[in-house]
């Protein structure tokens, strides 16, 4: 991402910011789809993710990449709506007559898997394996991201696939018969 | 060597992040091989990407978007100044003789009488509104950051919490709203020139921010604004 779109959005370019947000959607979206565990929630986090961006953007002060510092605050919106979520499951709002698409089932069969093994583990521990195998993000990054350290992010993500790879094989214990690994 | 690799190895070497001594046991371990063939497909699974949608692409760009300089849709401006034309002849129409009353009464009766529930008899220069039998718009505040906090303390007040939610893509919206912040009330105001509803919602700190549902389509109006 060119530093000057960044400064210029910075600056109040209102076109700049548009692109930088476009330029971002996309990779945002994926990551608060995987995080919330469906569409609509994901549509919702993400909206607050690029609020949050352009709320916070006069605090990016370059130290990273924008793409770590926007994953960083998409991240941390995520977190904050499943906490909201968690303590407040059903919304007061009574004009909200449509929960909208909730479900695709046939078109998320693909995903049903994976989203259900995501549910398993703590929105922590989801978040280092999503920033890792959907995002592409490296080990420095996502302990940057998650500010935890790369030790811990390699924990987490291991979690994550191993949730993943136990919904996939049918088996919650699917490890090859091997003895007990090392600690 | 008979202790096998942990998940946490096992994983780090799908990523080149094992340590030279995990890598060494896995190249000489059939069953920890297997194990990693396990996550590796975990990876992959978790490395297809969720379908994007367009349209909702577009509404989570708009909203971001700061509101005080947002584009007004072309047809506000000649709407507005349809509305402040006709506006100015409501005096003038009050003047003239009783033969005219009849005629007149369906423009007078669109602006002037907070009791109709009907835009259609003014013609198509009124916006319609977001709601029907509210108050009439002349007596409707316009909201800026100065004027936003007694806007919103009247808006608590009142304790009003009902709203329709009409315009392209405002339930999503609005529920987007509800979910970080809670409602506080609803209150009218002028919003681009036209009668919309507020909806007042608590922030972080105490703050409140409104957000308006018009016919145009809903917006962030403010940054969150301090109430105390």
């Amino acid at each position: 991402m060119p530093d000057d779109l960044v400064a210029a959005a910075q600056r109040g370019d209102r076109d700049a910011l548009d692109a930088l947000l476009r330029a971002h959607h996309d990779r945002i979206a994926m990551l608060c789809r995987r995080m919330c565990g469906n569409d609509a929630d994901g549509a919702d986090a993400t909206q607050e993710a690029l609020i949050a961006v352009v709320r916070g953007l006069h605090r990016f002060d370059g130290r990273a990449s924008f793409a770590t510092w926007a994953y960083r605050v998409a991240t941390n919106a995520c977190l904050d709506e499943l906490r909201r979520r968690a303590r407040r499951p059903v919304p007061t709002l009574t004009l909200l007559t449509d929960v909208t698409t909730r479900d695709h089932a046939d078109a998320a069969v693909a995903s049903v898997d994976v989203d259900a093994a995501l549910a398993t583990v703590s929105p922590e521990f989801r978040a280092a394996v999503v920033l890792r195998d959907l995002c592409g993000l490296d080990y420095a990054d996502i302990a940057e991201v998650l500010d935890v350290p790369i030790g811990t992010v390699r924990s987490r993500i291991a979690r994550g696939r191993a949730a993943v790879a136990s919904q996939l094989t049918g088996n919650p214990t699917s490890s090859p018969d091997r003895p007990t690994p090392r600690a | 060597m008979t202790e096998h690799l942990d998940d946490d190895a096992l994983s780090a070497s799908l990523d080149d992040e094992a340590t030279p001594e995990e890598r060494a046991h896995l190249e000489l371990c059939p069953a920890c091989r297997a194990r990693a063939a396990q996550l590796r497909a975990a990876a992959m699974a978790l490395a297809v990407p969720p379908a994007i949608d367009p349209a909702r692409r577009e509404a989570a760009i708009a909203a971001a978007l700061p509101a005080t300089r947002r584009r007004l849709p072309s047809w506000v401006l000649p709407a507005a100044a349809a509305v402040l034309v006709l506006g100015a002849m409501v005096p003038l129409l009050t003047h003239t003789t009783a033969n005219d009353n009849s005629r007149k009464a369906s423009s007078n009766e669109a602006f002037s009488s907070a009791t109709t529930t009907s835009m259609a008899a003014s013609g198509s220069a009124a916006a319609p509104r977001a709601s029907s039998g509210a108050a009439d718009a002349s007596s409707e505040p316009v909201i800026d950051a100065t004027t936003f906090p007694a806007f919103a303390q009247s808006v608590l007040r009142q304790g009003s919490s009902s709203a329709t939610a009409t315009g392209p893509g405002c339930e999503g919206a609005v529920r987007t709203r509800a979910t970080v912040g809670d409602l506080r009330g609803v209150g009218r105001a002028l919003v681009g020139g036209q009668p919309a509803e507020v909806l007042v919602f608590a922030t972080a700190g105490d703050g409140s921010e409104a957000f308006a549902v018009a016919p145009g389509g809903c917006q962030d109006l403010l940054a969150p604004v301090m109430l105390r």
